[in-house]
């Protein structure tokens, strides 16, 4: 009996050990990324300037500068943009049980993007906090939009019907937003939004993106327990004494948080939500304690490779980041529709 | 049956007719709306040939070309969404949403980047260079949802055409992107649905498809009955399933691509129009499929309409308007059938 | 179902004979009621430059197309167009607004409206301009053949030269002989270095004798800018910059922005206050008047 008992906690800890090796060695990756994401850009670098530039600033020389003021927001942005896509995917696909979530997918970017493109038409010169909370609306309102609208259908909510009709409503508020931006002459900037990109993050922008995204990361992981059993059905998850409505209404809204605050700084980029939280499960298991913190580090290395990626293929000109995430993500979107498809 | 069968030919008939005439009065109200005003009876009376030269280069030069685009897009679209929603089984379906436009998008897109203009001579191309790229959409989308088991699985269909049509506006963003900017803004207007053929020569471009297509597919009226109904169905009946929905496929590929080449990416029409035919005379498809193309072309005629004279003086796409009006119908459509 | 296809085919025929028959008759009636204006001639100018070229003649123009982004004429020369016609932007023209004016004579831009000659012979006679091919004084010189007022063509430009002679003497007293300088455009997401080709290089590098910066001559010639990287405005090295800054209120903030960064701090141009801001327009307008205009305002600029 005992020595049963002191063979699983063994076992436990074996496993515990493992998984502590395994997230260390992916933070590991992360500042990997990071380097070399400071390292390469439109000026040639020496890794030798990024290193001075981070333990021996100068603020006289402009290389270092060139770093401080340009590379470091930018890829920091890009870590916690990725982490906060790929949470919020790893939320909405625990919580509503279908592997196809994703914020872009399922156009809940779209909501954003539409709202952004009219404060860009209506108050042009709007600070970047207040923007960030109308995005947050329109993300949620065309969450509400189609989780009404796939449960309205005859035979309730399934993973199926949210993907399709999110779609429908992700097209509907594209050309909404395209139809805003020609309106008023704002087709070039909107383009940029399309695309996505982290180009444009500043540390102003990260005073405020940083607390948000990593505070609502934190409460993602204390949801993990009760997605994780949410996960497994809603009987099951009730009768476990998990309050199934209060855990889905909090985990959406942390969902939707995320990607309003995301699609504000850099545009709909797609496909990382969607991505990230198969492998996180394939690295891990079905706990979304794990799944989550498991998901924002990966987010974050997506993201950064991506966004390296884009400016290294066909310099000076930069690509779209989005571009490069879907790269990624559409063979991985065939792959899961296969299979879901399968079950049918 | 006969009898009942009788009753509803004559209500189709009915409500086809009372569709063409409004069809007819929404397409005189198009040619009546411009810069350059021009009483109705003076439009009577230039159709008669008996027009001054303002008025007469007015309507023919300018205005007919654009409507006939407007006109035949319509139809393509409302009949092109009619048969996919039949081949896949789902009242959702839609060229936009099966990623077949995102695919002529790339066509176009790969056009432009060889050809860098629309010249005249050139736009008789477009069409095969979209088909060619909604053609290549389908292939891929058919090839990933096949089952080896089961065959074409019409859910998997819309799956595998969301994730396409993702990637391949990647793709057309990524190439767009390294347009100047003229060239990039018309591929931007042209994204959301702008109806951009303006001269006779693009009408010409679309005529053939709609012209042989749409009649096409209403002879194929009876298969699509039956493969409606299911496949085990559809092959009791005789019909050999995958040969016919492959053939349909590709009419309906060839429909909206074409349509979409001469006015742009332009979506829900291929959804709502085939609805609304469905709750007017049923589910019969001899009955539905030319209504469906009718109100298609109302759609279409009329967002054309209201984006070019309401919105001045930036001209709203057509396609923005029929998002616009087209969602919301959509929208409670989903809410009614409970 | 087959009577009522045989319906449906002749309806789209019908339709379809109609309207070619009328397309054919009407080209006739064309060519008929084409007339010549002996008095001072109408023209309708499809480019706004072309325009400000016939503006610089002492000519108005009865209709002329807008400037694409403002959706209406270029603000320095709406109130001299107070009473010309708003013929839409050159990319997708009103013709109904043209055929309604009934030019005596329709200025076309090849870039634009080359393909649809055809199509604006049917109101009234066209000249086409090339206005990739030589420069501005060129456009100007052969628009004063046409109007029969060559005399005062050849005297604005000999007006201009002596004026842009003025202003790069005051420049070699202001800069001393070697100084580089570039020009940048700031839209909200983009930053932008101006190269040789128009509308900035010629009125930079030649009517200002300016020299262009490390780089600026790299810039591919068929096209009047690059979009470039904050990273690399160092680079340039420029000991002078011209800034245009957008009009919308997000370039400005991206300006301001800009500004606060160490880098722009760091640069020679704005460590020795050699900032110039200049607005887009007349100086992104490539024609006689519009380059008259902007010689003007560097004149002020340099006189300080």
């Amino acid at each position: 009996m005992l020595n049963c008992f002191s063979s699983r906690i063994l076992k436990m800890n074996a496993r515990n050990y493992l998984m502590i090796a395994l997230f260390s060695s992916i933070i590991l990756g992360v500042l990997l990324c990071m380097v070399l994401a400071v390292t390469f850009g439109a000026k040639q670098l020496t890794f030798h300037t990024v290193w001075s530039a981070i333990f021996d600033y100068n603020p006289t020389v402009t290389q270092q500068q060139i770093i401080h003021e340009l590379r470091f927001p930018r890829v920091i942005g890009a870590a916690v943009i990725g982490a906060a896509f790929a949470v919020s995917g790893a939320l909405m696909q625990g919580i509503t049980r279908n592997p196809l979530a994703d914020a872009g997918i399922l156009g809940i970017n779209g909501g954003a993007m539409l709202v952004v493109a009219l404060c860009f038409a209506f108050f042009p010169s709007i600070p970047y906090s207040l923007l960030m909370v109308f995005s947050f609306v329109g993300a949620l309102i065309s969450t509400l939009l189609i989780f009404l609208i796939s449960s309205a259908a005859p035979g309730g909510l399934t993973p199926i019907k949210l993907t399709i009709s999110g779609a429908v409503v992700a097209a509907f508020l594209h050309s909404l937003s395209t139809g805003v931006a020609i309106y008023f002459n704002l087709s070039q900037d909107l383009a940029f939004w399309y695309a996505g990109g982290v180009a444009g993050i500043k540390w102003a922008h990260l005073k405020v993106l940083l607390p948000i995204i990593l505070a609502t990361i934190i409460l993602g992981i204390f949801l993990g327990r009760s997605v994780s059993l949410l996960s497994l059905g809603e009987d099951t998850a009730a009768n476990l004494g998990v309050k199934t409505n209060r855990v889905r209404l909090v985990g959406i809204i942390a969902a939707v948080i995320l990607a309003g605050v995301s699609v504000s700084a850099v545009g709909s980029i797609g496909f990382v939500g969607l991505v990230i939280p198969h492998i996180s499960r394939k690295l891990v298991g079905g706990n979304y304690q794990l799944i989550i913190p498991m998901s924002a580090l990966l987010g974050a290395i997506l993201l950064i490779l991506a966004d390296l990626g884009a400016r290294i293929v066909d310099p000076p000109r930069e690509l779209a980041i989005g571009i490069m995430t879907a790269l990624v993500g559409v063979p991985f979107f065939l792959y899961i529709a296969r299979k879901v498809g399968r079950g049918l | 049956m006969n009898y009942l069968l009788n009753k509803d030919n004559k209500r189709a008939f009915i409500v086809t007719t009372v569709f063409i005439f409004i069809s007819v009065i929404v397409v005189l109200l198009s040619l009546n709306t411009g810069t350059l005003k021009i009483s109705p009876l003076k439009i009577i009376q230039t159709f008669l040939g008996q027009g001054d030269f303002e008025s007469s280069t007015v309507l023919f030069d300018y205005r007919m070309p654009r409507i006939l685009i407007t006109m035949l897009a319509g139809i393509g679209l409302g009949i092109s969404g009619a048969i996919l929603q039949g081949l896949s089984r789902n009242h959702l379906a839609d060229p936009g949403i099966l990623g077949l436009h995102a695919g002529a998008a790339f066509g176009l897109i790969i056009f432009v980047t060889y050809f860098h203009s629309m010249d005249k001579n050139i736009a008789l191309f477009i069409p095969l260079f979209t088909f060619g790229g909604g053609a290549l959409t389908a292939l891929l989308i058919v090839l990933l949802a096949y089952d080896r088991y089961k065959g074409l699985l019409p859910i998997r269909l819309i799956l595998v055409g969301i994730a396409i049509s993702a990637g391949f506006s990647a793709i057309t963003l990524f190439f767009s992107l390294r347009l100047n900017e003229e060239t990039y803004s018309f591929a931007s207007r042209w994204l959301v649905g702008n109806i951009w053929g303006r001269d006779w020569i693009n009408v010409m471009a679309l005529l053939p498809w709609i012209l042989i297509l749409a009649p096409f597919t209403w002879i194929k009226s009876k298969t699509l009955n039956a493969l409606s109904l299911g496949d085990d169905i559809a092959s009791g009946l005789g019909v050999s399933v995958e040969k016919n929905r492959i053939l349909l496929l590709a009419a309906a590929v060839g429909l909206s691509c074409a349509s979409v080449a001469m006015a742009g990416g332009i979506g829900f029409i291929g959804l709502v129009a085939p609805h609304l035919a469905r709750r007017l005379v049923g589910t019969m498809y001899q009955h539905f499929l030319p209504l469906s193309g009718l109100i298609g072309l109302i759609i279409l005629v009329l967002s054309d309409t209201i984006g070019r004279s309401i919105f001045q003086p930036n001209a709203i796409p057509a396609g923005i308007v029929v998002a616009a009006i087209g969602t919301p119908y959509f929208l409670y459509l989903l809410a009614k059938t409970k | 179902m087959k009577k009522k296809f045989i319906i449906f085919i002749s309806f789209i025929l019908m339709l379809m004979l109609s309207a070619c028959g009328q397309n054919n008759s009407n080209t006739k009636t064309a060519t008929g009621t084409e007339k010549e204006n002996s008095e001072e001639p109408r023209i309708a100018s499809l480019s706004i430059h072309l325009t400000n070229d016939l503006l610089a003649l002492g000519i108005t123009p009865v209709g002329s197309v807008i400037g694409g982004d403002l959706k209406d004429f270029l603000p320095h020369v709406k109130e001299q167009l107070k009473n010309t016609k708003k013929l839409g932007i050159v990319k997708d023209p009103d013709m109904e607004a043209i055929l309604e004016l009934k030019p005596s004579v329709i200025y076309l831009d090849k870039e634009f409206s080359g393909q649809d000659i055809s199509k604006y012979e049917k109101i009234a006679p066209t000249h086409v301009f090339d206005l990739d091919e030589g420069t501005w004084r060129d456009h100007l010189l052969s628009i004063g053949k046409l109007v029969n007022q060559e005399k005062q063509a050849q005297q604005f430009i000999a007006d201009y030269e002596k004026e842009s002679k003025e202003v790069q003497a005051l420049i070699k007293k202001k800069f001393g002989e070697d100084n580089k300088v570039m020009a940048i455009r700031i839209t909200a997401k983009e930053l932008r270095v101006f190269g040789t080709k128009r509308p900035m290089g010629p009125i930079l590098f030649q009517d200002l004798g300016l020299k262009p910066a490390n780089g600026i001559e790299n810039i591919d010639k068929n096209q009047p800018f690059e979009v470039i990287s904050q990273e690399v405005l160092p680079d340039f090295d420029a000991d002078a910059i011209f800034v245009i800054v957008n009009r919308d209120d997000e370039a400005k903030t991206a300006f301001n922005e800009l500004e606060k960064t160490a880098i722009w701090k760091g640069l020679k141009a704005v460590k020795e206050n050699q900032v110039y801001l200049i607005p887009d327009q007349p100086w992104l307008d490539y024609s006689a008047l519009g380059n008259k205009m902007a010689m003007d305002h560097a004149k002020e600029i340099f006189s300080k």
